[in-house]
């Protein structure tokens, strides 16, 4: 999954993402999680694995 | 336009408001440089959307990150080429932590050392550039290494941020051309640990938890619409269950409630609130539907009463509608209505008075009246980038001009009304002693201003050293009393022309002369240097139409008009001085 893939994906920082993610979601990543995330789709696996425990 | 303060200001809406907003071009603009050993991105969005709901847009440079003395020291960087109105320096307690852990010397001198490069940075700036710096204080550290130990030991970094605090205020009340953004305030408020976010530092160095970020923000606007002019200058304030618990009519002395210890404390803390800010400048006003007699009752006699007659500028008690009340009082004051704020505890009078007076600050005040003043001071509204003597001496200066108008009905003409004045002038250059009051005066004067040009005190301190520019001011006095410094003007001589390049007054003295006596001046001038004609510019802004005829109605005529803005022009032989019943207060007066 790429940014392409993503609607209305503009220039979103990276924070902002994260921080309406864990809102939206109400998960919470840590440091390391989230510094290791190296694109969208990581991210998205991410979420899935927090959200479906 | 003062706005209702955002109660939840929430990052996410904020950020999302910032990309909706439309160019305007009749928005002033307002340039900002933020410096900060944190990263500045998240305070962008926020900052912009903050500004247009203040009615502003905003030009933001954002120095490069954890480059604050670089950016400074930079006399021909992207910084000064941007030429901000205000420089924001924004210092993180986490980078301070890092500094203070990596420390070669004593704690004692790590703290002068901190000190003495942050206000090198400010003076770096000033140099620079006309920019204003607004420096934040240090949020105090969530961790201690002694306990409540740590405060006894001035070693301890709990200690040295204190320290530090404090040698940063001290430094700002030496220097004019600095303003401090009090952030340790909002990390208090909100909460040290929820102000303090280690993930998000360590991820990205962001300066505070995106939850305060936006009130943070906020508290950087009110000092920006501070400087710009706004500023609170009246509160009117309703009586009965507002003042008082109960309605003085129906209860009488002895039923309403107002005691230091018992059920009339959440009000008698309410008008201690109110008289102290009073006394710090802020005009109140009493506007309540009563028989006067009974509403004055409580301000003479009850023996708890805070507030007295005395400390009330206008005194409001009637049947007529609120509105209309409240119209009349911003007559006698000569303010704006965005300049007033309305307290009310019925929520029928607030909607009303909302509804028909444009402008004006109704805040909803919460249901319990021990929740007063907190909400009060949440709501941030009496910011100011100035203070003054004059500021403390502004209510009896009122008072004094509400009597000259109640005299002025007695006299059979306007002439023989102002000659009894016996009004006296100073028409000076300025000076030193004069700078803070003409500088508060430039900030905040909107109505008889003819170029709104908002002058820092320090650009003021540096037109008083351009022996090329006359700087004056004016001071004002009379039989009735004192009105202090009344207007400013500024005037550019050139080869064959003199430019007035500012002109305001204070709306308290109009229609007595002080114009024109001061227009015969700056002919006078003209004449003495030789100059055969004199120009002035009218830039009109929503608050100034009242002088869009300021120099036709000396004889000038247009010369050249661009956007609104006119250009006037007239021969110093043309000028017919006008007659004016003032008299200099010293006999030599007349500048050259």
């Amino acid at each position: 999954m790429t940014a392409n893939d993503v609607e209305n994906w503009d220039s979103l920082t990276h924070i902002d993402l994260i921080v309406a993610i864990e809102k939206e979601f109400r998960v919470r990543f840590t440091t390391a999680e989230v510094s290791g995330l190296k694109n969208v789709g990581e991210l998205e696996s991410l979420v899935e694995k927090k959200v479906g425990r | 336009m003062l706005e209702e303060r955002q109660r939840d200001l929430d990052y996410t809406q904020l950020v999302s408001a910032s990309k909706k907003i439309l160019p305007s071009p009749d928005k002033p603009t307002l340039r900002i440089a933020l410096l900060s050993d944190a990263a500045t991105q998240q305070f962008v969005p926020v900052l912009r959307a903050l500004l247009d709901l203040s009615g502003f847009s905003a030009e933001i440079y954002e120095g490069a990150f954890d480059a604050i003395e670089v950016e400074a020291y930079n006399a021909s960087g992207s910084l000064y080429k941007f030429d901000p109105d205000a420089a924001i320096v924004l210092n993180a307690t986490q980078a301070l932590r890092a500094a203070f852990s990596k420390r070669s010397n004593s704690p004692e001198e790590f703290v002068r050392g901190t000190v003495s490069r942050m206000n090198a940075v400010w003076n770096a700036v000033r140099t620079n550039c006309r920019a204003l710096v607004i420096q934040s204080t240090f949020a105090l550290p969530p961790e201690r290494y002694f306990g409540n130990y740590d405060l006894k030991v001035p070693e301890s970094f709990a200690s040295v941020v204190h320290a530090i605090n404090l040698g940063v205020v001290e430094a700002a009340r030496q220097t004019s051309g600095v303003l401090l953004h009090d952030v340790e305030y909002i990390a208090s408020w909100a909460g040290r640990s929820r102000f303090f976010d280690d993930r998000f530092w360590d991820l990205w160095k962001t300066f505070c938890s995106l939850d305060v970020l936006p009130a943070v923000a906020q508290n950087l606007v009110d000092v920006l619409m501070a400087l710009r002019g706004r500023a609170v200058k009246c509160i009117v304030l309703d009586l009965d269950n507002t003042l008082w618990g109960g309605v003085i009519g129906d209860d009488g002395l002895d039923g309403i409630l107002l005691n230091a210890h018992g059920d009339g404390e959440p009000w008698y803390r309410f008008q201690l609130f109110l008289r102290e800010l009073g006394r710090r400048g802020i005009l109140l006003a009493v506007c309540s539907k009563n028989d006067e007699r009974n509403a004055l009752l409580p301000f003479a006699s009850h023996p708890e009463m805070v507030l007295r007659r005395d400390d009330i500028t206008v005194f409001m008690a009637n049947w007529k509608d609120k509105a209309e009340n409240i119209r009349s009082i911003r007559e006698v004051l000569n303010i704006g209505f965005d300049s007033m704020v309305f307290l009310d505890d019925n929520p029928f009078e607030r909607n009303l008075v909302r509804s028909l007076i444009p402008g004006i600050v109704v805040p909803e005040l919460p249901d319990d009246p021990s929740d007063y003043v907190r909400f009060l001071a949440e709501l941030n509204l009496f910011e100011t980038a100035t203070f003054t003597g004059e500021d403390v001496r502004r209510a009896q200066m009122y008072k004094a001009e509400a009597g000259r108008r109640a005299e002025a009905t007695g006299y059979a003409s306007v002439e023989e009304f102002l000659q009894s004045l016996d009004m006296r002038i100073v028409v000076a250059k300025f000076d030193s002693y004069h700078l803070p009051r003409i500088a508060q005066l430039m900030q905040r004067s909107n109505q008889f201003n003819l170029t709104t040009r908002r002058r820092s005190q320090a650009e003021c301190e540096r037109l008083m050293q351009d022996s090329s520019v006359v700087s004056l001011y004016v001071e004002l006095s009379d039989r009735l009393g004192d009105h202090g410094l009344i207007s400013i003007v500024i005037l550019e001589p050139g080869e064959e022309e003199l430019q007035i390049t500012d002109w305001l007054m204070s709306c308290r003295v109009l229609e007595r002369g002080v114009e024109q006596y001061t227009m015969n001046e700056v002919f006078a001038l003209a004449r003495a240097r030789g100059l055969t004609r004199v120009t002035g510019t009218y830039i009109p802004t929503a608050k100034n139409e009242m002088v869009k005829d300021f120099f036709g109605r000396f004889g000038f005529t247009v010369v050249a008009e661009e956007n609104g803005a006119t250009r006037w022009a007239l021969d110093t032989a043309s000028y017919r001085p006008s007659q004016v019943f003032i008299q200099p207060a010293e006999p030599e007066a007349v500048v050259s």
